[in-house]
């Protein structure tokens, strides 16, 4: 965590009551009883106030403080002096004066005055929220086990969002416990890590039972499961079926590992929970994921689930940081050769020599959403990391930082507002008092520019209008409605999905995707509508003039698919049609072969193969032909 | 990994539970059903750990009794469950003790602190923050969140 107050202080006795205080205040403390070290804190901390003793060994404090004052003036830094000695109301003034310190401290002094003293600082100078200290682990390489259950346990609401993080820093730290994580209806599932591998994924989840993914990955038959099902034993499923000689052992860890990857995949929702962690011994047992699959999955999460509007209230704090090299970074690390990665060649050169990410943002070629998710999955990774930046923001910066508010803002109902301040400040959505204290915070002091205070006061605004909303109920009447549009929109769009699917059976893939398009803005989150979208769009391209520009954005789409959608029929079928239309033939067939062995009454995979057969068959040449062969031909009976 | 284990105690309708190890998906609730039990006191300072196939079976097992339920000495990782998830703490269930830790920068030293109802906390959720020292004699400070982890007492 990076220190806010600096006590620059001989007695130590006196230092040390000051930094046992401050500390339990929550702000974290560096003391020294010189200024060169003082000084050298300023240029690699955010210091945000300085309580000085007038009387130091080789430099008076307020010789030190002015001397400072050029380069940390009075808004960036706060300054309290402090003396035993010097203590006359003339040159109290006078030091106050000259420093322009907020109050000057006769020794002793009860901690009540220092309290008092401190005035807003208390608030300002809170250390980092449990959020950003979380994504601060990378930052301190020689935290302790403690430290790292610490930084897990401070976290009061998370979003499923942040869960990719969790699993990854939890699995590099090593530690072997269970992370039991609650879902806002109260659903408990849970993730059981051992010594840097995750060995268990629990999830109330009827879709992955294992009996369906054995059926729907050919290993068995419905019958042999109902058969296995119906014997009296006390064995699990998965032994019935090896005793019995339906299953084989591998095909069994094979279905394990998928049915854990789409449970974790499964995890990764955009709502609201609650996480803790319990440390426990844990047996280290088959099959597992290990960190370089993690490293897939974390990828593959962000690339399709991760929204960017979350990205960017998520980033929001650290617009001002700057990006370094983390503890995992090496030119060969395997998210340099991921897809997000390939697809922003450009990224890591650019993110490690800007002065902001904020700067990033507004200056990068890279598209916005591309340049969130891969910065997202740097960070994740450990390859970089974001430190805030020693310096008060610039004129500039604080420009990029409101501008990023404002634009966040826009065309944001309040319900959406609020929904917004909660994730910028990470503060609890039940207490609307902190979460537009912190965000106040977020915004930072009022601008003295005209232009942008004006835009602060706007956003100010908003933000207290929201607040006053949701503090006295209003905003759930709100609620409601946009609950009844959601469950009218969820109704609209199953239908509609209907008809789009009978248009894509009937190969009218114009009206399917003008359709598909109209499910996915009314409901984003209707299932499996990306592949779909894919289908429609590959099939309405076959004879397009702009057919390479719509592979291209197929490329693109493919990373929008959930991997726990990748294990079924419809996903194969549709990357068969995408190999096809590039010209993949042995692979498309390979994929329409799988799509049709998984569901047999699945029909277009049938009938691709079909296609791809015929065009495999040598072209007959009727013009230069015998006619007794021609006619033949033409007569033969199917094989 | 601890395995689980459990003693049950009857005394007419007044039964005393001991349980410690792990709970998770190899707990068989089923096996002590609570049925005929007016009074029982669960003691749960054993308890290593539990996952969240644990949570759920215990949620389903002591959802399902009508009794009066006490729980005492519970460790953090039962604590944690508490405040975070709903059921865990039946509505007429009740905390008697529970563990606090705390830590001490200095010999970086833990330690567990029984709070006691009457004695550091009362039934109003108020506590009585004890001095605790480590073996040294350093004073050491609570190793939780404190508007996190006694959250439950003011349910």
């Amino acid at each position: 965590m990076a220190p806010t107050v600096v006590i620059v202080e001989d007695d130590a006795t006196i230092a040390s009551s000051i930094s046992s205080y401050l500390k339990k205040l929550g702000i974290e403390v560096l003391v020294t009883q010189r200024t060169e070290e003082a000084r050298s804190w300023l240029k690699e901390h955010r210091i945000k106030l300085m309580i000085v003793d007038c009387l130091l060994p080789g430099e008076s404090g307020v010789d030190f403080v002015q001397s400072i004052r050029k380069q940390f003036p009075a808004p960036v830094m706060d300054v309290i002096l402090m003396s035993g000695i010097f203590v006359e109301p003339h040159f109290m003034k006078e030091s106050i004066r000259a420093t322009q310190a907020v109050a000057f401290l006769k020794k002793p002094f009860d901690l009540e005055e220092l309290k008092t003293s401190l005035g807003s600082f208390q608030q300002l100078g809170k250390g980092p929220s449990p959020r950003k200290a979380l994504y601060s682990v990378y930052n301190n390489p020689n935290m302790t086990a403690r430290e790292y259950r610490r930084v897990v346990e401070l976290l009061e609401d998370l979003h499923g969002f942040d869960l990719p993080f969790i699993y990854l820093f939890l699995q590099s730290s090593r530690i072997s416990g269970h992370l039991n994580i609650i879902s806002p209806d109260d659903r408990v599932s849970g993730i059981t890590f051992s010594s840097g591998f995750i060995v268990h994924v629990d999830l109330e989840d009827s879709k992955t039972h294992l009996g369906k993914l054995l059926i729907e990955s050919g290993f068995i038959l419905p019958d042999d499961l109902e058969s296995v099902l119906s014997m009296k034993s006390s064995k699990r499923i998965g032994e019935r079926l090896i005793q019995s000689q339906m299953l084989s052992p591998h095909g069994f860890e094979i279905v394990l590992a998928n049915q854990m990857s789409i449970r974790l995949s499964r995890t990764i929702l955009d709502e609201t929970l609650r996480v803790n962690f319990v440390a426990s011994e844990v047996e280290l047992t088959k099959p597992r994921v290990d960190e370089t699959i993690l490293l897939k999955f974390v990828h593959d999460w962000i690339a399709s689930k991760v929204t960017v509007d979350w990205l960017r209230a998520h980033f929001t704090p650290w617009g001002n940081s700057i990006l370094v090299k983390g503890p995992h970074f090496r030119l060969n690390h395997p998210a340099f050769s991921s897809q997000l990665l390939v697809n922003s060649p450009t990224l890591i050169e650019e993110a490690l020599n800007t002065t902001s990410l904020n700067e990033l943002l507004e200056k990068s070629e890279i598209p916005e959403e591309t340049l969130l998710k891969s910065i997202h999955f740097l960070i994740c990774a450990g390859v970089i990391v974001m430190r805030e930046k020693p310096q008060e923001r610039s004129l500039a910066d604080q420009q990029k930082h409101i501008k990023n508010v404002q634009q966040q803002f826009h065309g944001k109902n309040q319900l959406e507002i609020y929904d917004l301040m909660v994730r910028m400040t990470t503060a609890s959505e039940q207490n609307p008092m902190q979460v537009f204290n912190e965000f106040m915070l977020l915004l930072g002091r009022p601008p003295t520019d005209k232009v942008l205070a004006q835009v602060y006061g706007e956003i100010k605004k908003q933000a207290e209008n929201t607040y006053e909303t949701v503090r006295t109920g209003s905003h759930l009447k709100l609620k409601d409605e946009l609950a009844k549009q959601e469950i009218e929109n969820k109704i609209k769009s199953s239908n509609l999905f209907e008809q789009a699917k009978g248009h894509l059976n009937k190969a009218s893939f114009g009206q399917a995707l003008k359709i598909l398009e109209r499910v996915h803005k009314l409901d984003p989150k209707f299932d499996k509508v990306p592949i779909y979208l894919i289908w429609a769009k590959l099939g309405n391209a076959e004879n397009a003039p702009n057919r390479g520009q719509v592979l291209k954005e197929v490329e693109a789409d493919m990373l929008s698919v959930a991997p726990e959608d990748k294990f079924d029929a419809l996903f194969h079928y549709v990357t068969g049609l995408y190999q096809k239309a590039k010209g993949d033939t042995q692979q498309a067939r390979k994929n329409f072969e799988k799509a049709a062995a998984m569901d047999g009454s699945f029909l277009p995979a049938r009938r691709e193969m079909a296609v791809l057969a015929a065009s495999n068959k040598p072209k007959q040449d009727i013009f230069n032909q015998d006619l007794k062969t021609l006619v033949g031909s033409l007569f033969q009976r199917k094989k | 990994m601890g395995k689980f284990e459990i003693t049950i105690n009857k005394k007419g309708n007044d039964w005393a539970i001991k349980m410690g190890g792990t709970i998770d998906e190899d707990v068989d609730f089923g096996q002590y059903m609570l049925t005929g039990a007016q009074k029982i006191d669960l003691h749960l300072a054993d308890i290593k750990s539990i996952n969240s196939c644990g949570i759920r079976e215990w949620i389903k097992w002591i959802g399902a009794t009508a009794a009066a339920v006490t729980y005492h000495e519970c460790p953090k990782i039962i604590v944690d469950q508490i405040n975070m998830v709903q059921g865990f703490l039946p509505g007429r269930a009740t905390v008697n003790s529970f563990f606090v830790p705390f830590y001490c920068e200095e010999s970086s030293s833990e330690k567990s602190y029984l709070f006691r109802l009457g004695h550091e906390f009362n039934s109003n959720g108020d506590l009585k923050i004890p001095i605790v020292k480590d073996d040294q004699g350093h004073v050491m400070e609570m190793d939780v969140v404190e508007a996190k982890y006694f959250k439950f007492l003011k349910k």
